[in-house]
């Protein structure tokens, strides 16, 4: 069964062609549309992802082929909890990656529209700030503190109702 | 077979227009598909204007808006449905509406919400592929004809001008919500909303003329939806239009680490390098400690993170342990919201500082369940009650204007503690 399926080729940005059978490719919002409304003999040049470098592209198709038979996604945003810690190990070791090609990866999800993927790289990311305070999260990320004194005492002035909200018990 | 369907669907909705442009390009513009497969389309002879095939994809549309025959057709034979007309989708009144001073322009129209609707169930459109390419290619005509830069108008009727739609132009071309100012008056044609913008044949447009519109030239932004601030409210059309001949701010700089931008090169990106949508993504999977620490770190982090949407969904997620169904949730958060024209965040605060959105005055709650007033009880210990007294003589229920609500609620509430 899973040799019949058809290919599609997808062309990445620096012009490398990967042929994915097209149950993988479905895994993308934005390419099953295309899919969709083509019709096949239209399809046989590969569809050329303009965003979307051979490397990312692959690390994409990686995932899309782990995840080949995942229920979709749900719509309903109100149905998502806030639990980042439910990622399987798999995806985890997935994203041991740099940071740049991490947040490549979320970009290119986000272009492709593969809410599973970019969920995952979003949370993995949120992970990546979670419990650090704003000086290790400048650190962890490189950012540069914009802030004038006058401004970081604000930002703590204004965030201080959590930490006394948070001490009186939820 | 759902191919078939999602087309003739996307075709009977279909009323889109765009002048001067070539053929192939209306048709992708149309329909939606890849141009280079649109152009296929073409050459196989598919393609007829006013009932005579043209197999050149590059002939040119010549006919503008304001004198488009009003029979004039185009019609396309798809390969899995029946053949099509599409007729001018403008009467006159809508043409004499289009004709503007700033020569050359393309518009860009459609007036059916059946088809905006369409599109936009589809998260990365190809509509929007369609105006961006078309726009390029226009301006790279105009160039080669005229001179080193072109002006484009983006025509949209105001009614059916969806948020979602602007952002998706907008960050197609390399906008970011912070690029767009509120100038609704200056953008208003008689009931179109329009977009300016520029195309430029060198990549760096900052030497060019007087324009200080959007250069299409530049970087194009592989990524959706832009919203920085989002409202259960009605979409705020007018804070996404670019004023026409205003001022543009420039997009977020890129952050310290990822270095300068290079023309071709493709540098080490960063987490400030992220769209703002992508980096509300982010942010939304934290906590509301882990957001406002995050917030601390940098400007942009900090201007996210106060972002309405997710402190709506926050609100939400908190206040939906008080109430028992979504409707009743939803019912109080538009209830909330409206009679107090708070922020999310204003209101989240404030639902936490008192325990309860139920002890909110407005909040409606309180009247639909019973479970909240049980949530209350438990929360309205003498601890709790002691710990809000500290913060508002701190100050902290004032800043965010809250504090003569709860205050009355909790005497109101202590009355009825004694009785």
């Amino acid at each position: 069964m899973s040799g019949d399926h058809d290919m599609v080729k997808l062309i990445s940005s620096d012009g490398h062609t990967i042929e994915v059978p097209e149950d993988i490719v479905r895994k993308s919002q934005t390419l099953q549309n295309t899919l969709d409304d083509l019709a096949k003999d239209q399809l046989e040049n590969g569809i050329p992802l303009a965003n979307v470098t051979h490397a990312i592209l692959t690390k994409v198709v990686e995932w899309c082929t782990h995840h080949k038979d995942d229920p979709p996604p749900p719509e309903d945003d109100d149905a998502r909890t806030r639990r980042t810690d439910d990622i399987t190990p798999w995806d985890a070791d997935f994203c041991k990656v740099e940071q740049t090609v991490l947040f490549e990866l979320i970009l290119a999800a986000n272009y492709l529209d593969i809410k599973g993927l970019l969920d995952l790289c979003c949370k993995t990311v949120a992970n990546m700030i979670k419990g650090k305070s704003p000086e290790q999260i400048r650190q962890t990320f490189n950012i540069k503190n914009d802030f004038t004194p006058e401004e970081e005492e604000q930002v703590r002035k204004e965030n201080e109702w959590c930490e006394e909200a948070g001490s009186t018990g939820k | 077979m759902a191919a078939s369907s999602s087309m003739e669907a996307r075709w009977r909705a279909n009323k889109l227009c765009m002048s001067g442009m070539t053929l192939h390009w209306f048709v992708t513009a149309l329909w939606g598909g890849r141009a280079d497969l649109v152009k296929a389309l073409v050459t196989s002879g598919r393609v007829a204007v006013d009932g005579e095939v043209v197999t050149d994809p590059e002939a040119r549309l010549v006919y503008g808006i304001e004198d488009w025959p009003e029979k004039r057709t185009v019609t396309i034979k798809f390969p899995s449905c029946e053949p099509q007309d599409v007729p001018c989708p403008f009467s006159a009144s809508d043409r004499a509406a289009f004709v503007c001073p700033t020569r050359p322009y393309v518009s860009v129209g459609t007036r059916d919400d059946d088809f905006l609707a369409e599109v936009l169930t589809t998260a990365h459109h190809p509509y929007v592929l369609a105006v961006e390419a078309a726009l390029r290619e226009l301006g790279a005509a105009w160039i080669a004809g005229t001179g080193a830069r072109s002006l484009f108008r983006m025509f949209t009727p105001k009614s059916s001008f969806h948020r979602k739609i602007v952002h998706c132009l907008a960050s197609r071309f390399g906008m970011t919500s912070t690029t767009l100012e509120d100038q609704a008056d200056d953008n208003d044609e008689q009931g179109y909303w329009c977009l300016d913008f520029c195309y430029c044949c060198y990549g760096n447009a900052t030497h060019d003329f007087e324009w200080e519109g959007w250069h299409v030239t530049r970087s194009v932004i592989p990524v959706k939806v832009t919203v920085a601030s989002y409202s259960d409210d009605p979409p705020s059309v007018s804070g996404l239009l670019l004023r026409r001949g205003g001022g543009v701010r420039p997009s977020r700089p890129r952050s310290p680490s990822s270095g300068e931008v290079s023309d071709g090169g493709s540098s080490a990106l960063s987490l400030l390098d992220m769209p703002d949508e992508l980096l509300l993504a982010i942010l939304g999977w934290l906590d509301v400690p882990d957001l406002l620490r995050a917030s601390g770190a940098c400007r942009v982090l900090r201007r996210i993170a106060a972002d309405n949407t997710l402190w709506f969904d926050l609100f939400k997620f908190y206040v939906a342990r008080d109430v028992d169904s979504a409707d009743v949730l939803l019912a109080a958060c538009k209830a909330f919201h409206t009679q107090r024209s708070h922020t999310w965040r204003g209101l989240y605060i404030e639902a936490k500082m008192s325990g309860s959105v139920a002890r909110l005055p407005g909040s409606g709650v309180a009247r639909v369940t019973s479970r909240s007033e049980r949530v209350w009880a438990a929360a309205s210990s003498k601890k709790r009650r002691a710990a809000m007294e500290a913060a508002a003589a701190r100050g902290v229920y004032r800043r965010y204007g809250v504090a003569s609500g709860i205050h009355e609620e909790r005497e109101a509430d202590e009355h009825g503690d004694a009785g």
